[in-house]
Formats: structure tokens, C-alpha cells, sequence
């Protein structure tokens, strides 16, 4: 995969790169950031929880998730791509393009580690081994390190109540570029959760799913304040051997499934995104392939709601419940004719 | 709360609107299931040839028999082709799909492993029992290449070579086991042709008739998308003066077009053979015929590949371009209008999830 240079890619988010505040253009309430697609053309949007779309920013390819610290907000490139944007919503700061280094591409996912740094999931291609890419935001995200997820395929990962341990899901599929994005080790495929150490990377819990749940692929996740990791799953096996697609985990206890009864099959064995909600201790999760979202109770697992929406994966906490978003350009509220908003939605912080 | 969920999921669950009607669509998924169970029962049938080859070639090693042997293989690979781009159902259990052929093998897992089990005249490899607990990717059609096609398969021409062609017998009755029984699974009354094209909320695999167009649909759009992005792209991609393209499937055989062909060939046949044109009117008209246009160009471009192996480089970058482009006009045409006409959203998480 030829590694796209620093000012080419800075070039192709196109001229006018200071971001003015937004915050100005935004009734009260929360703010929101996630990729969308408008036609031929990327970018990432902010928005408010009514749906109003603020900015705009181009990125040269399709987006995934963004994740905000340090005063930044990156976005990263959807896998195998391998670009990454930072903003600075303060507008005070240029933004800095960087990419994932030869040989790599990011899965489209990241988190800001307590010293500051920005953790990336990365694909180790030639050698089909998990990273986590370190990147330093003071020094112009540059690549100063990175550590091992022990697993195949990490995608999206998050930083532990307390922050000094991260977890991260690796999804257990192999991909190569060389082959778009066909899977290689379906026969072997060893899905996983790791617990590391926020500070070092060492690696503190491997949980392997069971041998009949290898084709569960773990991806997304999100955690309450309890320390309780809840991973939504993405089944590659015959749907009638399904097994349950929302798993919890808490470190030292290993994995705890929450089987959503009827609506389970609805899911048609794919959980696009996951999202929890403090204030409630209640957990979101979406299907695209099956139209339908839910929300559990994330102690006892109780299916709390359940309903359809047309290609709906975004979704986030806001207030007591959750904002969604759908391939079809709604957005909460909303509804924006030749948007399609990307997978993720991160509520911003007022103060990172 | 359950009892009102409950409700919920019974109201909110089948509601798109513009779907075909149920008569029509029972109908359309029948012929569909009918069509992939004869592509599974003609594999198992041309994997029944590749084990009585192979024995006759064991019985007599000779040129004659050899080339009977390679000429069983290519219809297996040929059929297996044909059916190969269907990812739903009894080959994504037990690794089916991975046990009759594991590809794409980049980091070479298959090739490592026969080697090793001639180089020590391993007698595990040439029982076939023993063979099915070993690697899923000794045991397939990539292994039956190497030992038909690869560097010493000529010494199958002579007697005493008793251990590569029992090699080679062993894994043709373990691709004849795996693709009987996923052929069987098809044919069963009560199994998944039945729940495919009758759907009920109670099965575990299709509750409804959207989730089996949903999955029809989902062969062609990812089924192109597979073809395009783990065959003809590495094909295409050799260098202009690489005899053997390296990363493409079935390169030591010389049948990388042929099974190109045959991929797509399979896709036009369950195409026409779903009858998707009885669904409703926008199936029926101009778009059915832009797909069949499109199918056939696509054949024409991969016959002209699969008549000529060793085309001139630049003919062949052409006619690749040409054949990625119309893969991917297809596949836009099935997932972004084929799909809504059957009342299936067209957006692109749905197509492109991740």
C-alpha cells in the first residue's frame, strides 16, 4: 500500500484548515462528532443533539470514528486506510495530518492514553499481528511507539475507569490489503479482549472466546463507570449457530454473555456500534444489517428497548438515552438528504 | 416490559414497505435455493469424478491417466467456482468453505504444510480420516493442485509414487465428503432450502423473507466484491513479465480464468435462476436487463482471459481493467438499486458494514 505523504494529505482536507469555534454556532446541549459520506466526497461533521449540522470537514478518503484528547479531535481513516486528521476545535491550532506507517493501516479507531499519547489500532498486515500505534500529539503526532494488542484484528478500544488501563477488542479476522477486505483465517480466527496497562502497554488479562464462538468477531465497545466493558459482536459463521452478539466483560472475571432473547435474531448477527449511557447504567447497540437498535440494562441485561430504524449504526449517550445516526442521513431528529453518516458517534467533551 | 417488547419486535420486524409480494418472493426464493442446491450438487458430483480419477491414476500411473486426473480436478475447481461465492448457510459451518479450498493463502500455510508431508512421506496425509483432523488447509482443492500440478507431479506418470497419489486420493475424498455434505444439507426437506425460501420467525436463520433476500442479495454485492477484490485483482496485478501470477488462485493449474469465469458464471446463473424478474416490476424491466447486459459483457471479457492463458501483458491489464470496472458496476447496481426494488435498503452501512 503506497504511504500517502504528509503534505499531499494535508493538501487533499483542502485549503481554509483553521477550524473556527463551532461552539458559537450551537443552541445549549451537547455536541457531537462522527464521519460522513455526502455522494463522491468524506468528512467528519459536528453536530448538536437536535441534528444541526455545524461543520464540515473534508477528509480524502472515508472516515471511521473520531476520538478526542489533548485538545484534539482525530479522525481516523476507515480500514485498511491510513490516514488520520487531528483538529483543534479551539481553533487556535492548525490541524496535523499523519498516517499509519508502511506496512500498517489503522482500523479506524483510537484513544488518548493518560500520558498524553494517542493509542491507534493498527494492522500489522505482513506479519497479521494486532498494534497499537502511539502517536504524540506535542510533537506533531508523530509516531513514537507502539504496542502489541496480542491478538489479530484490534478494532475499537477504550481507556478503563480511573485510566490507567486500557482495553481493546480484537476482532480476530486477518485481512491484507492485497485482498480488500476478504478475511484469511476463518478456519483459525481467535477473537479476543486484552486488558494492558494504560502506562506500559503490558499486558494485564487475555480473554480468548470459547472454541464455538471463534467466528465471533469482537469490535465495538463502550464501558460504564463500574469498570464493565460491554463488546458488541460481528458473527462470520452460519447464522443459525449465532451466538449471543453482546458480551460483557469486567477485568478478572473473564466474559459474561447478555443473550437479547427474541430480538437477538433481528440483529442478523452484526452489532455496528455500542454505546453506554452513565446516567442510566444502560447500554445502546445498533444493527445496519438488521434495521434495528436496542438498549439493555447493562447490570442485569434486561432488554430495556427494542426497535427498527433503517440502516442505523451510529448511536451515543445523550442525557438519560442515546442520539442515532443512520447510513441514510438521519441524525437524531434529523434528517439530511445525501448525507450518510459513517458507523460512530462521539459525544464531545467541553473540557479535553 | 417483556410482554410490550414483545409486541414491539412482532410489529417492527418485517416493515418494508416496498417489499414484493410474499407469493412471488416464496416463489423467487425457492428457484434461488433450487439453483444454489444444484450448483452445491453438481461440485459434489465433479469432486465424485476427482476420487475416481484419482484412483484410476493410482491404480495405473500414466500420462493418460494423469492428464484424466487433472482434467477431473479442473471440473471440480470449475464447479466449486461456480458455487463458491455463496457465504450463507451449511459452508460457513465446520470451516466447509476453507476445508475444499483455503484461499486466499498469502502467507503460503497450504503450501508449507503439503511440502512438509512429502518431504516425510507423512502417512496421516493419505488416510483420509486422519486427513480430516488435520489442517483445513491440507485438506482441500489447494492441496490437490500442488500434488497434481506442482513440482513433482510428473512423477505421477510412474509407478512408485504411491505416497503423493494416495496424498492426493485422500484429499479428493475429503473435498468429496465436505462438498456431499454441504450439497446434502441443501437437498434435505426440512433443512435450509426450506427455511430460506419459507421463512418463519420461529427458525434460527431466516424469520422473515427479508433476511433471505437479504442474504440473496448479499451474494451478489459481496460475491462480486470478493471475486473482484481475491481473484481477478491479484491476477491483474502480476507483473507484465510474471508467468506465474503470484497471489492468484489457482496459478499452478492454469485454471485462474477459467475459475474467474466460472465465479462469475455462477453469479449470472443463480441471477436468472432466482427469477428476481417475478418479484415485481422495477426487477423486471429496465434493470434486469442493464444486469444481464452486464453479466454478459463480463463473461465475454473472462471467456476472452480463460480462451488465451498466456495473453500478451498489455491485452490482459485491458481486459482486467475492463472486467474490474464491470464487477464494479455490477455490484453498484445490485446494492444500490436491485436491492431497493426488493425492499431492501440500499444505504451503504448496510452493504459496506465495519
Amino acid at each position: 500500500m503506497p504511504l500517502i505523504g504528509r503534505r499531499t494529505l494535508l493538501r487533499s482536507f483542502g485549503a481554509g484548515l483553521a477550524l473556527a469555534p463551532f461552539r458559537a454556532a450551537a443552541a445549549e446541549g451537547p455536541l457531537f462528532a462522527t464521519a460522513f459520506v455526502a455522494g463522491a466526497s468524506h468528512g467528519i461533521a459536528i453536530l448538536d443533539r437536535d441534528g444541526k449540522v455545524l461543520r464540515r470537514l473534508p477528509l480524502p478518503g472515508r472516515g471511521h470514528d473520531v476520538c478526542q484528547g489533548r485538545g484534539w479531535l482525530v479522525a481516523f481513516a476507515r480500514r485498511p486506510g491510513a490516514f488520520a486528521l487531528a483538529i483543534d476545535p479551539a481553533g487556535t491550532r492548525e490541524p496535523v495530518a499523519f498516517s499509519a506507517p508502511p506496512g500498517r493501516h489503522f482500523y479506524g479507531h483510537g484513544v488518548f492514553t493518560p500520558e498524553g499519547l494517542l493509542a491507534a489500532t493498527e494492522n500489522d498486515y505482513e506479519a497479521a499481528r494486532g498494534a497499537l500505534g502511539l502517536y504524540d500529539p506535542s510533537d506533531g503526532f508523530a509516531r513514537v511507539g507502539e504496542w502489541s494488542t496480542h491478538g489479530i484484528g484490534p478494532h475499537d478500544l477504550a481507556l478503563m475507569p480511573g485510566g490507567r488501563r486500557l482495553v481493546v477488542a480484537n476482532g480476530g479476522m486477518d485481512t491484507h490489503p492485497d485482498y480488500g477486505r476478504e478475511v484469511l483465517n476463518l478456519a483459525t480466527m481467535e477473537p479476543s479482549v486484552v486488558f494492558l496497562d494504560a502506562a506500559d502497554g503490558a499486558l494485564l488479562e487475555r480473554h480468548v472466546l470459547p472454541p464455538a464462538w471463534s467466528r465471533q468477531s469482537t469490535r465495538h465497545m463502550d464501558l460504564l463507570p463500574d469498570g464493565s466493558v460491554f463488546v458488541g459482536c460481528q458473527w462470520q459463521g452460519a447464522a443459525a449457530a449465532c451466538p449471543p452478539l453482546l458480551l460483557r466483560f469486567r477485568l478478572g472475571e473473564g466474559h459474561a454473555a447478555l443473550p437479547l432473547g427474541d430480538a437477538e435474531r433481528a440483529f442478523a448477527g452484526y452489532v455496528g456500534s455500542v454505546a453506554a449511557n452513565p446516567a442510566r447504567g444502560t447500554v445502546a447497540l445498533t444493527s445496519p444489517h438488521g434495521d434495528v437498535a436496542a438498549v439493555v440494562d447493562g447490570a442485569s441485561g434486561e432488554l430495556l428497548h427494542f426497535e427498527t430504524q433503517t440502516d442505523v449504526c451510529g448511536v451515543a449517550a445523550d442525557g438519560a438515552g442515546f442520539v442515532r445516526s443512520t447510513g441514510t442521513g438521519a441524525f437524531g431528529p434529523a434528517r439530511h438528504a445525501g448525507l450518510a453518516f459513517d458507523n460512530h458517534i462521539l459525544p464531545l467533551r467541553a473540557h479535553d | 416490559m417483556r410482554t410490550l417488547l414483545a409486541l414491539a419486535l412482532c410489529a417492527a420486524l418485517p416493515a418494508h414497505a416496498q417489499s414484493p409480494e410474499p407469493q412471488a418472493t416464496r416463489a423467487a426464493l425457492g428457484a434461488a435455493a433450487d439453483t444454489i442446491a444444484r450448483g452445491y450438487d453438481a461440485f459434489a458430483e465433479a469432486a465424485d469424478g476427482l476420487v475416481s480419477a484419482t484412483d484410476r491414476l493410482c491404480g495405473a500411473p500414466g500420462p493418460e491417466t494423469l492428464a484424466e486426473a487433472r482434467d477431473a480436478f479442473a471440473g471440480a475447481v470449475r464447479a466449486w467456482s461456480r458455487i463458491e461465492t455463496v457465504r450463507f448457510g451449511p459452508v460457513l459451518s465446520d470451516n466447509a468453505a476453507e476445508r475444499i479450498f483455503f484461499f486466499p493463502d498469502r502467507r503460503g500455510i497450504g503450501l508449507r504444510q503439503v511440502q512438509a508431508a512429502l518431504a516425510s512421506a507423512d502417512e496421516g496425509v493419505t488416510d483420509p480420516a486422519t486427513l480430516a483432523t488435520r489442517s483445513v488447509a491440507l485438506q482441500g482443492l489447494g492441496t490437490a493442485e500442488y500434488l497434481l500440478h506442482g513440482t513433482g507431479a510428473e512423477a505421477l506418470e510412474e509407478a512408485g509414487n504411491a505416497h503423493r497419489c494416495a496424498f492426493a486420493g485422500a484429499v479428493a475424498d475429503r473435498v468429496a465428503a465436505t462438498g456431499g455434505e454441504v450439497a446434502e444439507a441443501w437437498a434435505a426437506p426440512d433443512g435450509i432450502a426450506q427455511r430460506f425460501a419459507a421463512p418463519e420467525p420461529a427458525y434460527p436463520d431466516f424469520q422473515s423473507r427479508d433476511d433471505s433476500l437479504r442474504a440473496l442479495i448479499g451474494v451478489f454485492t459481496n460475491g462480486i466484491e470478493g471475486v473482484r477484490d481475491a481473484r481477478l485483482a491479484p491476477y491483474a496485478a502480476q507483473g507484465a513479465d510474471t508467468a506465474m501470477p503470484q497471489g492468484a488462485a489457482w496459478t499452478r493449474s492454469g485454471l485462474t480464468a477459467d475459475a474467474l469465469a466460472a465465479n462469475v458464471e455462477g453469479l449470472e446463473r443463480l441471477f436468472a435462476g432466482a427469477e428476481i424478474d417475478t418479484l415485481n416490476a422495477e426487477a423486471r424491466g429496465p434493470l434486469w436487463d442493464e444486469i444481464a447486459f452486464e453479466f454478459d459483457n463480463l463473461g465475454t471479457l473472462l471467456a476472452a482471459l480463460a480462451a488465451d492463458p498466456a495473453p500478451p501483458a498489455d491485452e490482459r491489464d485491458d481486459i482486467a481493467t475492463a472486467a474490474s470496472f464491470s464487477m464494479a458496476t455490477l455490484r453498484a447496481t445490485f446494492g444500490g438499486r436491485m436491492a431497493p426494488a426488493l425492499g431492501q435498503t440500499a444505504a451503504f452501512s448496510v452493504s459496506d458494514g465495519d
